[in-house]
């Protein structure tokens, strides 16, 4: 059968020449947009353990001088402190409010991740260093029930009352970071040092591991990081930088709950010098970030050139097995004559297609080995070194397994783009196709 | 002899409809995504509302330091030098020099209702010359608004429509940050796509309340710091003397700081910043940039001319004996292969018609983010709450584009049929009269 196939598509060569130039161009830049979206989703298919439903940020504003509101007595720092816990003490008084989070800077808060450029290694053991972010809360109000953090493979909620904050020194890690400083053992009570710190005077040299979350990642199309939980209290100098975030019951969906919370809540939120500007959902913030850092335009943009050669392949092929069914309307007629039924005639222009799909795939094979020494694939922090089993970190196996992908995507569109024709030509009488001779 | 052409390609649609619906079909949809990149380069490069100036206006907007311990920086101008090098530009028709702010702003409304969060650009009075606005009522603030640093306005239409319900509010008050400002002047609204002039509130720099916190934070011998320079030639033809004028303005400035080197990325003509990288980048860069678009643009044309060959090809086939025919009767074979070209010829401008109309429904249901496409930058700002992408139609409909998209159909016609046709006009006569 196969040979007869074969033989075949010897036959009409250079017709199938055109259509495997085609399958060959479009396997190979098909298979680099698989490969982008295999690691893609990958990454997202790894759980974040942390949840920003029904999580908002609560974006305060201060009066300055020349504002006619603004007042001169409640810029001080001991004013404004009392004022910011008035803030979050009626925040809490709202119905819908569930908890409230209070960090340093935005950065400390998910979707705005910075990257700090900050690493620290292991006391005992100079050799592990790891580049870190730090999340910096304030130990008065549970930033890590807003976030829901979970620990112990994801069967423990974190509280921040768990633990105790009265040494400063004391931190929570993530596991990401305690398999990089410490693989194999506990990093309970163990201690960390600085490596490299430009940016964040602040920081302190050393640090004591008290408990250890489980992962979070810092996008959701990202691999999780390393991360610690520093504690800091609200002091004169930092009181300008921190930042409130919330969770609500969920009752209202974030359409309906920010103008409604933005109304009830602009007049009662206006203390001292502080005045409510506005109100962000965190997975529209997440969402914004991505959509800044190009993200979202590249996911588009490939999904869209997916689509554009798919689509010109799909009628490349049905526009030439159109007239090779009505080119071999002979050939046809006689198999119908000899007893080939429809079935079996809609089978073997099928399969003509398939085989011609396998034969294009050792060349493509052969092209797309380039691409990955070209190094075009180290996509999606596959090519930072990581501290877990990811199995696109196997090439071989993860080369394997998109060329799959790849082949079934097409072997579908080529099912689809030759059935049409293949039907009408089962459909053909032997007393028509053979008439003419 | 061509209208014959077209009349016997009409014929061939006619007979065989399933086949030409596919070929039409297939070269359409290939034709639209060329041309929605074709639209979107369009609507960054060309003249458009307020930018009408596009093609002889010069654009700095990054410059560069080089210091003694060989550090570097990269980052905007500072004031000091848009006074240095762009404001005493002798050639130029108008300069302007933007100072760009960070951070939100908000309008309060009257009746207490929640803020309206407003884009705000901070300019000076050369930028309504540079640009082209229309005034719907009032005009622009003064130079001597500039100099007392007044605080005074210009809003869209839009938003003046919002705010008071009509747009003749000149000298009434909007609160801004809850900071009083006088509106001076309503302009027509500005897309979203006219990147320099985008805001829907237009206030002189020196009104800005960061304005004199960022001049004392300057530092490199105050070269560098937040603002952006456009300088407008008087004619395109002037535009290289312009260029000459700005650069040897920047050596002399460089001249005066000592030991710190200083330079300018650019000036660079509208298309070019349009490939102009956020960290900027170096003449070989920029080459390597055009042609990295060039090889898009030709993949893009050359998987649909592949699958267009194979199905020309087969359809050839089914010619072979008229071909075979005509030239028993002596028809030499460039002939043709000139008519094979032009009877694909229709099919193709029948697909291009079609793709064009396509790529103007695509441009148009995905505007909010298809026109960031072609260019990877560093960072895609999010389109502002509440602002609408405007697409005027002569964005979408105008020589140009209709010039491109012919070329397209062109050279993809061509792509296409050579081959086949060359392989068809060749055939033994023989073979071709005994193929059926």
């Amino acid at each position: 059968m196969l040979k007869n196939i074969w033989k075949q598509l010897m036959n009409r060569k250079r017709k199938n020449l055109w259509i495997a130039l085609e399958l060959l161009l479009v396997f190979c830049l098909l298979w680099y947009i698989v490969d982008y979206f295999f690691l893609l989703n990958y990454n997202r298919s790894i759980r974040s353990y942390r949840d920003m439903k029904h999580t908002y940020k609560l974006e305060l504003a201060e009066y300055t001088a020349n504002q006619t509101e603004y007042s001169e007595q409640e810029d001080t720092p001991d004013a404004a402190i009392a004022n910011l816990r008035r803030i979050v003490q009626r925040l809490r008084e709202h119905p819908d409010v569930e908890s409230v989070a209070l960090a340093i800077e935005a950065s400390s808060f998910p979707g705005r991740d910075i990257n700090t450029g900050v690493k620290y290694r292991n006391r005992e053991d100079n050799s592990r260093v790891a580049d870190i972010q730090f999340i910096r809360f304030v130990p008065e109000e549970d930033y890590f029930q807003v976030f829901r953090h979970i620990s112990g493979d994801g069967k423990t909620a974190v509280s921040m009352n768990n633990y105790d904050w009265n040494d400063p020194e004391n931190i929570l890690i993530t596991r990401m970071m305690e398999k990089q400083l410490f693989p194999g053992q506990s990093a309970i009570g163990k201690m960390i040092e600085v490596h490299e710190n430009r940016f964040y005077p602040d920081l302190r040299k050393e640090y004591k591991v008290i408990g250890i979350l489980d992962d979070i990642k810092r996008f959701d199309y990202l691999r999780p990081y390393s991360v610690m939980f520093i504690p800091e209290r609200i002091n004169e100098i930092n009181y300008h930088s921190v930042t409130i975030g919330f969770r609500t019951n969920g009752k209202t969906p974030a359409s309906r709950f920010i103008p409604a919370f933005k109304k009830e809540m602009n007049s009662r939120l206006q203390l001292g010098n502080y005045y409510l500007e506005d109100i962000l959902y965190f997975p529209k913030i997440e969402k914004d970030t991505e959509y800044e850092y190009g993200m979202t335009n590249e996911i588009r943009m490939r999904t869209a050139m997916m689509i554009f050669f798919l689509v010109n392949m799909t009628l490349c092929l049905l526009g030439t097995f159109w007239y090779r069914v009505n080119a071999r309307k002979e050939e046809v007629g006689i198999r119908r004559a000899l007893g080939a039924d429809t079935v079996s005639i809609r089978r073997l222009f099928i399969q003509e297609g398939l085989l011609l799909l396998l034969l294009v795939m050792v060349p493509a094979m052969i092209i797309e080995v380039q691409f990955v020494f070209m190094g075009m694939t180290n996509t999606l922090m596959a090519d930072i070194p990581s501290y877990g089993n990811y199995l696109p970190d196997h090439t071989f196996l993860r080369f394997l397994l998109t060329n799959l992908i790849t082949w079934l995507i097409l072997a579908v569109m080529v099912i689809l783009a030759v059935w049409y024709p293949a039907r009408s030509a089962s459909r053909i009488t032997p007393v028509d196709a053979l008439r003419d001779e | 002899m061509i209208i014959v052409y077209f009349k016997q390609a009409w014929q061939l649609l006619k007979q065989n409809r399933f086949y030409t619906g596919i070929y039409i079909l297939a070269t359409g949809f290939s034709i639209a995504l060329v041309m929605v990149l074709a639209i979107v380069f369009y609507i960054k490069i060309a003249n458009i509302y307020p930018e009408t100036g596009r093609n002889r206006l010069l654009i700095v907007e990054t410059g560069k330091v080089l210091r003694p311990d060989s550090t570097r920086s990269q980052y905007g101008l500072s004031l000091e030098t848009v006074r240095q090098c762009l404001y005493p530009l002798q050639q130029a028709e108008a300069v302007s020099a933007v100072y760009r702010g960070r951070g939100k702003n908000y309008i309060q409304p009257e009746n207490k209702e929640p803020q309206i969060p407003v884009t705000v650009k901070y300019v000076d009075t050369g930028f309504w010359k540079v640009f082209a606005f229309s005034f719907i009522h009032g005009k622009a603030f003064s130079e001597a608004d500039m100099e007392s640093a007044m605080q005074t306005v210009v809003i869209t239409e839009s938003l003046a429509r919002r705010l008071f319900g009509n747009t003749e509010v000149t000298g009434k008050y909007i609160h801004l940050n809850f900071t009083p400002y006088r509106i001076c002047g309503v302009v027509k609204d500005v897309s979203y796509l006219a990147n320099k002039t985008f805001a829907q509130l237009w206030m002189p720099y020196t009104a800005c309340p960061g304005f004199r916190a960022a001049l004392s934070g300057n530092n490199d011998g105050q070269t560098l710091g937040t603002f952006a320079g456009y300088a407008l030639a008087p004619s395109v033809k002037a535009v290289d003397k312009l260029k000459e004028e700005i650069q040897s303005n920047v050596s002399r400035y460089d001249a005066s700081l000592g030991e710190l080197k200083f330079s300018i990325d650019g000036p660079d003509r509208q298309w070019r910043s349009v490939f102009r990288l956020s960290r900027g980048q170096t003449e070989g860069e920029f080459t390597q940039l055009l042609l990295q678009y060039a090889f898009i643009f030709l993949v893009l044309l050359l998987i649909p001319a592949i699958s267009l060959s194979g199905m020309a090809e087969s359809q050839m086939e089914r010619r072979i004996s008229e071909i075979g025919v005509r030239r028993a009767f002596g028809a030499p074979k460039g002939s043709l292969l000139w008519q094979l070209i032009m009877e694909n010829l229709l099919f193709t401008i029948l697909g291009g018609l079609l793709g064009l109309g396509t790529s103007y429904l695509l441009v148009y249901f995905f505007r909010d983010w298809i026109l960031h496409w072609g260019i990877n930058q560093m960072f895609y700002s999010v389109i502002p709450e509440g602002v609408d992408v405007l697409l005027s139609p002569g964005m979408l409909m105008n020589y140009t584009v209709f010039l491109v998209a012919l070329g397209v159909c062109l050279v993809l016609n061509l792509m296409t049929t050579v081959i086949p046709a060359w392989h068809a006009s060749r055939r033994e006569i023989v073979y071709s009269l005994n193929s059926k």
